[in-house]
Formats: C-alpha cells, structure tokens, sequence
C-alpha cells in the first residue's frame, strides 16, 4: 500500500505520524519505505538520526520530489510492500504528485478552528486528484488532539463534514511521549518507558489505515487505551 | 539509512493521456516546487552544556542554532 500523510496546512504533526506509521509497519515485519516529500527534509532526519537508535526497526528512507515521486513510484512499489509519503504543508508539486499515485491518503488534523478551515481545500484537491487516481481513499483523524474536553468532539463533527474523507473515529492525543521519541529516532512503540496510551492511540491509527476495520462512533484514542494496554 | 534518489525515465502511462493529465495537475500547485539547496543533513552528537551555552549565543543574537553554528564555522574557516 502507498499511504500518503498529508494536508495543505503545515504543524498538523504529518511527519512524526509518517515516520511513526512507517517504524509500526516494519515492526511488523514489512518492507517499509518512507519518502520524504518535505522540503524541510525532518523526516530524513529522523531516519538518519534512527540509523543509530538501539532497538529501532529498520525501514528505508529516501527524499523525493515533485513530479519524480510520480516518476519513480513504478520501481518503488514493486520493490517495496508498504511505502509511507511525508508531504505537504503546503499545495505543492509533491504532494498533487503523491496523490497521482497513492492508494490512500491519511490526512491529520490538530482540533483547532484555523487548521479544520483548511479542510475544504485539501478535499477539494483529493477530488481532483481522484480524476486522475480514481481508487485513491481519503481519511482524516485528529492529532495533537486534547486529552479531555469537547473540543474533540466538535473538531470531528467537523471532519464528518468534508466531502470525500472519512473520518477515522480515533485520535492521537498531545502527549510528551511523541516528541521525546521522534527525536531520539524513534517510535512510541520503541521507546522505554511505554507510554501505554500513546502506543495505543498510534496502533488504532495504523489498524484503522491498513486493516479499515472502524467503528462509527467516536471513540478517541484515550479511552480505547486500556483495551489493549500493553499487549503489542 | 537515507538514500538520495536520481532522476529516473518516466514510469509507463497507466493509460493514454493520464500522463499529460497528472503533469498538468502536479504542475498547477499554488506553492512553488522546492529549489535545490545543495545542503547536506549531518547528525552530531554534542555536549549538553556546550549545546546550552551555543543556544544562549544564537538567542543573544536572534538567530537559530543552526545559523549560529553556520556563522561560527564560517568565521572559523575564513582565519
């Protein structure tokens, strides 16, 4: 699968979650490429910085872009089972490209006014894109969300309502553990001591994307945290 | 591990037109396509004070880290 993270609006966290949803993949034992799309080039450092991480699952790393991810992705999907796109932040030749090609978008939104207003303008790109790529599924779910309070909620409702996105009923929530490990070169999933609900809340994500078994109801990723504690 | 890719031949159309109809999407994004820095990423490990006392530096200054140890190396190798 070729799973492009992605949104138009930049500080929605989408490079911790590619490279995140990528370490997960090759946890679990697949080839995983992950491309840095970014010109801020943070998810090839992450992998460079990963490279001398103890414990860290390897998976390959390359920096592509524009119109060459397009290019490439021929050879690139018959070499490797998962390939993870970091790109966007902006509406770039990258990420129009990425959507040419990609299987599914994941599109993170922070639960803030300003970043759900700009998502009418990355649906509206996944419908173009869909003249060109028509399998190309869209979902969307909230990072950097709050750990209590409405505005979850509210912020889904939010998402329910752009055309052409599903919305996964699950969040991540703001947690110190995410940082702290991305910058280490690693995944919540690496690193010691397990934040348990961090680890549980990226899990759903990567199990709603690649396996789309999801619920209707929203449920975020806190509380499903004590279903499945520390099993993975 | 983090491979630089070269350019490659274009991958065969999926099907006819589709080619010419993804350049001309790709082609109509709103921010410019990034230029090509000629910068390379390199990951050092540092002193935690040494790192301290350069981040008070770059912040007398109002600049990042990052251009402080630029312009430190710069004057460093222009002696």
């Amino acid at each position: 699968m070729i799973l492009c993270v992605a949104h138009i609006k930049g500080g929605v966290g989408k490079t911790l979650v590619a490279a995140s949803i990528a370490a997960v993949l090759a946890q679990r034992g697949r080839d995983v490429l992950l491309i840095d799309a970014d010109d801020q080039g943070s998810a090839a450092t992450f992998a460079e910085i990963r490279a001398d991480a103890p414990g860290a699952a390897a998976f390959a790393t390359v920096q592509l872009y524009g119109a060459a991810i397009r290019q490439q992705m021929k050879a690139l999907r018959e070499k490797y089972e998962e390939i993870v796109i970091d790109v966007g932040g902006r509406d770039t030749g990258s990420l129009r490209a990425a959507l040419t090609v990609a299987d599914g978008i994941a599109i993170p939104f922070v639960p803030r006014s300003v970043d759900l207003w700009a998502g009418a303008k990355i649906a509206e790109l996944v419908s173009e894109a869909r003249d060109l790529n028509e399998g190309l599924r869209a979902y969307s779910f909230l990072n950097m969300a709050d750990a209590q309070g409405h505005d979850n909620a509210d912020a889904f409702a939010a998402l329910k309502a752009m055309p052409g996105i599903t919305p996964l009923p699950l969040a991540i929530v703001r947690r110190k553990a995410f940082p702290n490990a991305f910058s280490g070169g690693l995944c919540v999933t690496e690193q010691t001591p397990r934040d348990a609900k961090a680890v549980e809340e990226l899990l759903s994500i990567v199990d709603a994307l690649y396996a789309q078994e999801v619920g209707d109801d929203y449920q975020d990723g806190a509380r499903r945290a004590g279903r499945r504690g520390q099993a993975r | 591990m983090t491979i630089k890719m070269a350019p490659a031949a274009r991958a065969g159309a999926a099907k006819p037109g589709n080619d010419e109809r993804a350049e001309a999407f790709i082609a109509g994004a709103r921010a410019p396509a990034a230029a090509p820095t000629g910068k390379t990423v390199v990951n050092s490990r540092w002193d935690a004070e040494l790192l301290r006392q350069i981040d008070q530096a770059a912040k007398k200054q109002g600049i990042s880290r990052t251009a402080w140890l630029h312009v430190a190396a710069a004057e460093k190798l222009a002696r």
